[in-house]
């Protein structure tokens, strides 16, 4: 145990005197977090509406689900109409999930509730009726992109406010010829038959009876924000550079024969692994606190939202071991595979950016065309990320995220088996 | 010539044989050497004899397909930690922590054989006073000239004071001054008990150092014994004539 701390503070050492690893560990990430989170600070995201899912619930089924449905593909919103015995909670639930980016409910009565409305707007005087509003629900996804909240908000405002139009009309045909023989009557008298009619005063305009109640699904006390979003998706993108200087350091002990003095000594190849796991795992986490500090004390002077910590604190703690465990292991594997330094500086850089960007750290994996979303579920990034943006975003617990948690944690093991069964063939290599 | 010191045979390399994978001719078929406690022992061999691999297999770095090398009597493949706490690494290169000056490198290497407390600190000092690098112990590696590079790379070896140390070419590219120092301090070595493998290109170290020497070419031993009977054996007058005799004047690779 004590040669597994000597070689623990051998590494920490290592990496402390290491200072472009150090500038490329804390800085890179810090400015990328704080650039990425004000450039985005008022929206989450602008674009990306066409793989989304959309679910209407028609409770009333007078046809208003199915208008909302192809005014919807109209705007290259795909959604689908669900109407009978439908499980809303369970698609809130989803939709708290990701899995669906949003849900919009017509209550049973809806129709008849905004004939009332509009029965009691064009009463005489525009005195309403004293009933409750007709209202639409409709509930987002927490990371749902504003230009698709946008849309799907305008969707629901057209149809609406057509229908209302519509049944303002009906009404209006309906009780004109009463208004008018009455407005006659009692100017003119039985004679005023022949007189020429105006059109009476009526109250109430048309538009803006429908309520539409935006709201998303379950977060809790979290408010989604730019700062949820992005201060856990850079800093997880931040920490998967560790592979650059671990991989470095790795190399540097190959070329050097270091290496064979380590596999020499009377110390196990598990302890000589693990200590270097550990080490640059334990530089991961004071990574990701640090740009969790940023989040919440130096981004808000800027004027951002804080970042808020999800109540799931534990689950919280073991994400970013696995990730971190996740990153250290393949920044293991890239030493060992590589065999220079720019090798491994390229690649790998090169495959972090491709594992965030195909991961959803960049734009959304619903956003992505169907080719790239079907990648994403290969990149350790979009695990690491489905897991924290469940925990910040979406305020979920364990329960949700343990299969992305199992992952990561495979993934680092894999990394590190595939290396451990590589450093033999070295060693036979070099000798 | 240097005292041999009466003891029973310390290392033993029974018929040990090792291919790589993939190379059709064996690294080394069936080397036999016996090496007593106490012994500076010179490997001698061109370009791809199969001198560091042998060091390698002594260092219990790579396994023989075939054979057996004992250790006071315990088979390196056997052995564990506590065989390998009585070995000694130099190898060719660097291998120590550019970054660390010289004083954590040795701290570091000692912890790892299992050194602690004033013993550490003991060892640390000596092999520092030794290698002459006491006044640029706080300086880091890459800081330093070749030569004290090189007296790190022999202090990092022995800072465990092991039993058995295995020198692969330790020195390869230096001034003489360094030289000098580390050939002399090799040569104390064994009235301490400690027992040498010498790999070098250069004879008149060999003859300088060596008790016994071994020729090897092509992963066999062709030639073994004290350097002076060998050469009167062959009737050569150098160890670098003797040795073109043993393995040929064309070139190797």
């Amino acid at each position: 145990m004590a040669a597994f701390f000597t070689l623990i503070s051998k590494e920490l050492k290592l990496l402390w005197r290491d200072r472009a690893a150090l500038l490329l560990l804390f800085l890179m990430p810090v400015v990328l977090v704080m650039v990425i989170t004000l450039v985005q600070r008022n929206v989450l995201k602008i674009a990306g509406e066409s793989g989304a899912r959309v679910i209407v619930v028609d409770h009333d089924r007078r046809g208003l689900g199915a208008e909302l449905i192809r005014e919807a593909a109209g705007l290259g919103i795909g959604a689908n109409l669900a109407v009978g015995d439908v499980d809303v909670p369970d698609l809130v639930r989803r939709c708290r999930l990701g899995e669906i980016q949003a849900v919009v409910e017509i209550p049973a009565g809806f129709d008849q509730s905004l004939e009332g409305s509009v029965n009691d707007s064009l009463k005489e005087g525009g005195v309403g009726g004293g009933g409750s509003p007709p209202m639409l629900t409709a509930v987002f996804d927490p990371t749902a992109l504003t230009g698709l909240r946008a849309a799907v908000i305008g969707v629901i405002r057209a149809v609406g406010g057509r229908l209302e139009t519509r049944k303002t009309m009906a009404a209006i045909k309906r009780i004109l010829p009463d208004r008018i023989r009455a407005a006659l009557v009692a100017t003119m008298g039985p004679a005023a038959a022949m007189a020429s009619i105006t059109m009476p005063e009526l109250a109430g305009p048309a538009g803006g009876m429908v309520v539409i109640r935006a709201e998303n699904a379950g977060t809790g006390p979290i408010v989604p924000s730019a700062v949820q979003h992005n201060v856990p998706a850079w800093s997880l993108f931040g920490i998967f550079f560790i592979v650059v200087p671990l991989a470095a350091v790795i190399l540097d002990e190959r070329s050097s024969n270091t290496f064979a003095r380590l596999l020499v000594a009377p110390v196990s190849r598990f302890s000589l692994v693990s200590s270097r796991i550990a080490a640059y795992t334990m530089a991961c986490i004071l990574q990701f606190v640090v740009l969790f500090a940023i989040g919440a004390w130096v981004l808000p002077r800027f004027g951002t939202d804080p970042l808020v910590l999800p109540p799931a604190i534990l689950a919280l703690g073991l994400t970013l071991f696995c990730a971190c465990f996740a990153a250290s292991g393949y920044g293991f594997m890239v030493g060992i595979l590589a065999r220079t330094h720019e090798q491994a500086a390229m690649f790998g850089a090169i495959s972090v950016v491709v594992a965030a960007a195909i991961g959803g750290v960049m734009v959304p994996v619903y956003a992505m065309p169907p080719l790239m979303r079907s990648l994403s579920v290969v990149s350790p990034l979009g695990w690491g990320l489905e897991a924290l943006v469940a925990l910040f975003v979406r305020g979920v617990g364990f329960a949700e995220i343990w299969p992305a948690l199992l992952r990561l944690f495979l993934f680092g093991t894999v990394c590190l088996l595939f290396s451990w069964w590589k450093i033999f063939r070295l060693k036979l290599a070099r000798s | 010539m240097p005292h041999i010191h009466e003891s029973e045979s310390f290392l033993v390399v029974d018929k040990v044989r090792f291919s790589y994978p993939g190379v059709a001719s064996p690294a080394l078929d069936g080397i036999d050497l016996k090496v007593e406690k106490g012994m500076v022992y010179g490997v001698l061999g061109p370009n791809g004899a199969g001198k560091t691999t042998l060091v390698s297999m002594l260092s219990t770095l790579i396994s023989p397909n075939g054979g057996d090398i004992r250790l006071a009597g315990r088979s390196l493949a056997r052995g564990g930690a506590e065989v390998r706490k009585m070995i000694g690494i130099v190898p060719q290169e660097l291998a120590v922590y550019q970054e660390f000056p010289p004083r954590e490198n040795l701290d570091f290497f000692g912890r790892l054989y299992g050194l602690r407390g004033s013993n550490l600190r003991d060892r640390v000092e000596v092999c520092l006073k030794r290698a002459g690098l006491c006044a640029k112990s706080g300086e880091r590696v890459h800081t330093l000239s070749g030569g004290m590079k090189r007296r790190v790379n022999l202090a990092c070896g022995l800072v465990h004071a092991p039993a058995l140390l295995l020198l692969d070419e330790p020195t390869v590219g230096i001034d003489t001054q360094s030289r000098e120092m580390i050939l002399s301090w090799l040569a104390e070595l064994p009235d301490s008990g400690t027992t040498l493998i010498y790999t070098t290109h250069y004879m008149e170290e060999a003859g300088r150092l060596c008790h016994r020497i071994a020729v090897i070419n092509q992963g066999r031993v062709i030639s073994e014994g004290v350097p002076a009977e060998l050469l009167a054996a062959h009737g050569e007058k150098t160890l670098g004539e003797l040795f073109l005799a043993l393995t040929g004047r064309s070139l190797k690779e």
